[in-house]
């Protein structure tokens, strides 16, 4: 069931309806069933999966909390954490693992043959299985309680606005909001309209239609596009993605804050970012916040020596890459945003750009820095990855390809950027809910207009469930 | 910096949130623009291209031609298909070969809308000559090899608006759709001329406004049509590619039930293509007729315009070729 499918706004409604006739509690279980049933709409075969990790960390936190034992504590952490990543492990990384040691073998002269059990990755598993690790480490850390209530914490584990594709919420500002009564806010309709209506247009209109010409030049042959399509064709993933994932974030904000349930913030105009280290405070910021909380820091952050500083970047950055899928590309990617935050640290203040055409420029420059790992991180295979960019600078070539892809990202594009440009000036993410009603009137007959007139020539899964 | 406009609740506070009631006259605003787009769209919709202006003609079309062979007492022939049919056949050389091989008259139509295939058919037949009651003596179908097997809808929207009737509804979303996004968005597009044609005003915006849309669109269709294609022969290997005609059999029936003789003309290309068998038992084991004008006689790779679509000198063959089976199949 896609946020961009008439389903699931059937849904919603039959949920929002049942869910005002209800108190507290049955709010909570009815968006639990709910939660269940959303999931079950994908594979309910993997619902035992959601409830084991329930079950463990659920258990796990609640011994912690009981016990004053250190070493108690330490093992309940070790076995929630090894149940969690063990899962995780198995259905995303072992088709992997198993694949690439045969290569490995075979590259070393041995024979092997290994079955990967063909295993289906389970929607979502990533997500939440880093919501619910954190919240058992912040319980471990003493930093929250561990909630009594099984459903409240199951709840938790699997609401359905942020259960597939995030963001990842901490249990100290979700937990709150699920086990006391939410209250009515006067600005929550309005912004969970904006947030909707601004999600769908990112995703239906950006997002999918971008990718369909991502699609088509990242699926050619070398021999079948030029260096141009090829930078277009990265340029029109950049936007895919952002418009795809940055898009579904908004809209399980909006679709929340209609429950009276406020999810973070997970994209804050991130083409905008003038340098690494500002774009991954704009760019899945839960994802970021969550590898710089309970990887980064634990690993000594900047509060070490500059080479483990180093190390430490880099191996966030990997992990980061390998979260999103199993592959030697989304490694390289992950790889390549580590190196660029390294030279960034070592980079001195004097070489920073500043003043107003300096900040254009590093934005634009970065953006194109960003692009380069994009094309690792789209490209099927890292041959394709290494021809395409060696197209790029070698084979510039305007053809009809290039100029539909151009048009097309101009068209689509520029408004965004604008608007985006304005919010930055702004300095807040939510400057159209105070603006006269007119105004945002004429924006969201501008998102509806996109929307009815340019919706994709295919119907587009969003990108970030397959992680 | 960042720390100005990262948090989610830094804006508006409660007290600078737009009401309810604030809110609710956006939101009328917004739909009173979809209701003006609407009705923008519905005078716009029978002049949007000329594939339009054809489907908003057929029951001018029809009455014109059943008034005709009714008053004349000529065999009713509806030539039927797609663009292949359209550009293939000029009646007025059919009717002319028709006097000079001293054949039959005929009172002729075409009903060809663009990039159709047999689902689009079945829906239409039956919306626009069942349910007037005015059937043709012979409907002739022209088609290549994937216009007939069972596949899914090539332009849902087109299809739920223009070829299939009200009535008929139920039958589209339990043999054909299924799925509940598709069953929701057919039912859209059936009452919303502006969600119906959607893909025709999207087509008219961007070639107005991005440089070589055209081209470029279908460069980009041909690279992801080649990887769909490298993918399909992949799976091939290891999967047995079956096709099914059962839409096919459907508007057998549908024209079998009112009398209607149906002329199968699998259509001449460049290169002589492959008829599949079980179309072939299908169309013989109803007693229909299967005219085969893949190989006619003295066509070359020069008759096709663009490798696919007749010009004027395959017109001109088709045509008369047609008129020379009406002959032998219509005695007068």
């Amino acid at each position: 069931m896609l946020f961009n499918s008439y389903a699931f706004w059937l849904f919603l409604a039959l949920v929002w309806v049942m869910y005002r006739l209800l108190p507290h509690r049955g709010q909570n279980i009815l968006l639990l069933l709910a939660s269940y049933y959303f999931y079950s709409c994908w594979d309910w075969r993997f619902l035992p999966l959601i409830l084991t990790t329930t079950l463990v960390n659920y258990f796990t936190a609640l011994g912690i909390e009981k016990s004053d034992n250190k070493k108690t504590h330490r093992w309940l952490m070790v076995i929630s954490a090894a149940v969690s990543l063990g899962l995780l492990g198995f259905f995303k990384y072992w088709g992997f693992f198993v694949e690439s040691t045969a290569e490995m073998l075979s590259w070393l002269g041995f024979h092997a043959s290994m079955s990967t059990l063909n295993i289906i990755l389970p929607v979502g598993i990533s997500f939440y299985t880093f919501q619910t690790m954190s919240y058992t480490i912040d319980v471990y850390r003493g930093k929250t309680k561990a909630t009594r209530s099984l459903p409240d914490f199951a709840l938790y584990v699997a609401y359905f606005p942020q259960l597939v594709a995030g963001p990842i919420e901490r249990s100290s500002s979700l937990m709150p909001q699920i086990t006391h009564p939410r209250r009515k806010r006067v600005g929550d309709f309005s912004e969970g309209l904006y947030l909707i209506l601004l999600g769908l247009f990112l995703k239906v209109v950006v997002g999918d239609n971008l990718g369909f010409i991502a699609d088509g030049i990242f699926s050619a042959q070398s021999h079948e596009i030029t260096g141009t399509d090829a930078l277009v064709g990265v340029y029109c993933f950049a936007f895919q993605i952002y418009g795809d994932f940055a898009g579904y974030s908004s809209i399980a904000r909006g679709v929340s804050k209609w429950l009276n349930i406020d999810l973070m913030t997970n994209f804050r105009m991130p083409y905008l970012a003038r340098n690494p280290s500002d774009f991954w405070q704009r760019w899945h910021i839960s994802l970021s916040s969550w590898l710089r909380d309970y990887l980064y820091i634990p690993l000594g952050g900047n509060r070490c020596s500059t080479y483990k500083i180093y190390r430490n970047l880099m191996l966030t950055m990997l992990l980061g890459g390998l979260w999103h899928g199993a592959g030697w590309t989304f490694l390289i990617w992950g790889g390549i945003h580590g190196l660029i935050l390294c030279i960034y640290r070592a980079l001195p203040e004097s070489v920073k750009l500043s003043g107003l055409w300096g900040r254009a420029l590093a934005t634009i420059w970065f953006f194109h820095i960003v692009c380069l790992t994009w094309l690792f991180f789209r490209a099927d295979t890292l041959p394709q990855a290494w021809d395409m960019l060696t197209m790029i600078f070698t084979q510039q070539e305007m053809t009809s390809l290039s100029r539909y892809g151009l048009g097309m990202l101009a068209f689509f594009c520029i408004p965004l950027m604008i608007y985006e440009i304005w919010l930055e000036q702004k300095h807040t993410l939510r400057r159209l809910e105070i603006v006269p009603w007119g105004w945002r009137a004429a924006i969201y007959c501008y998102f509806v207009f996109m929307l009815i007139l340019f919706p994709p020539p295919v119907f587009g899964q969003f990108i970030y469930f397959q992680f | 910096m960042a720390k100005n406009h990262h948090d989610y609740d830094a804006l508006p506070t409660d007290k600078r949130a737009p009401s309810i009631r604030q809110e609710m006259r956006v939101v009328a605003v917004v739909v009173l623009f979809v209701i003006g787009m609407e009705i923008v769209a519905r005078i716009m919709a029978p002049t949007i291209d000329s594939d339009r202006e054809h489907i908003h003609a057929f029951p001018d079309i029809i009455d014109g031609t059943a008034k005709e062979a009714g008053e004349k007492k000529l065999p009713n022939v509806i030539f039927f298909g797609n663009s292949l049919m359209r550009a293939g056949l000029d009646e007025e050389i059919v009717a002319d070969s028709l006097i000079e091989v001293e054949g039959p008259e005929i009172a002729s139509a075409k009903i060809t809308p663009v990039g159709t295939a047999m689902l689009d058919w079945v829906y239409l037949y039956k919306r626009y000559f069942e349910d007037s009651q005015q059937h043709p003596d012979i409907l002739v179908v022209g088609f290549v090899a994937h216009h007939i097997h069972d596949q899914e809808p090539i332009k849902l929207r087109r299809l739920s608006r223009h070829f299939v009737a009200m009535d008929d509804f139920p039958e589209l979303w339990s043999r054909d759709l299924g799925d509940f996004h598709r069953i929701a968005q057919s039912t859209l597009c059936h009452f919303s001329a502006l969600e119906g044609d959607q893909p025709e005003h999207q087509l008219k915006l961007l070639s107005g406004i991005v440089s070589d849309y055209n081209n470029g669109l279908n460069r980009n269709n041909d690279l992801v049509r080649a990887a769909a294609e490298r993918k399909a022969a992949l799976k091939a290997n290891t999967s047995v590619n079956t096709q099914t005609f059962s839409r096919m059999q459907r508007l057998i029936e549908t024209c079998k039930k009112h009398g209607v003789e149906i002329w199968f003309v699998p259509m001449p290309q460049p290169e002589v293509w492959p008829l599949h068998p079980e179309a072939v038992a299908l169309i013989e084991r109803h007693g229909m007729k299967l005219l085969d004008a893949r190989e006619i006689e003295g066509m070359t790779e020069e008759d096709f315009w663009d490798g696919y679509h007749l010009g004027d000198s395959g017109m001109e063959k088709f045509s008369q070729w047609m008129a020379g089976q009406i002959k032998i199949l219509q005695p007068q």
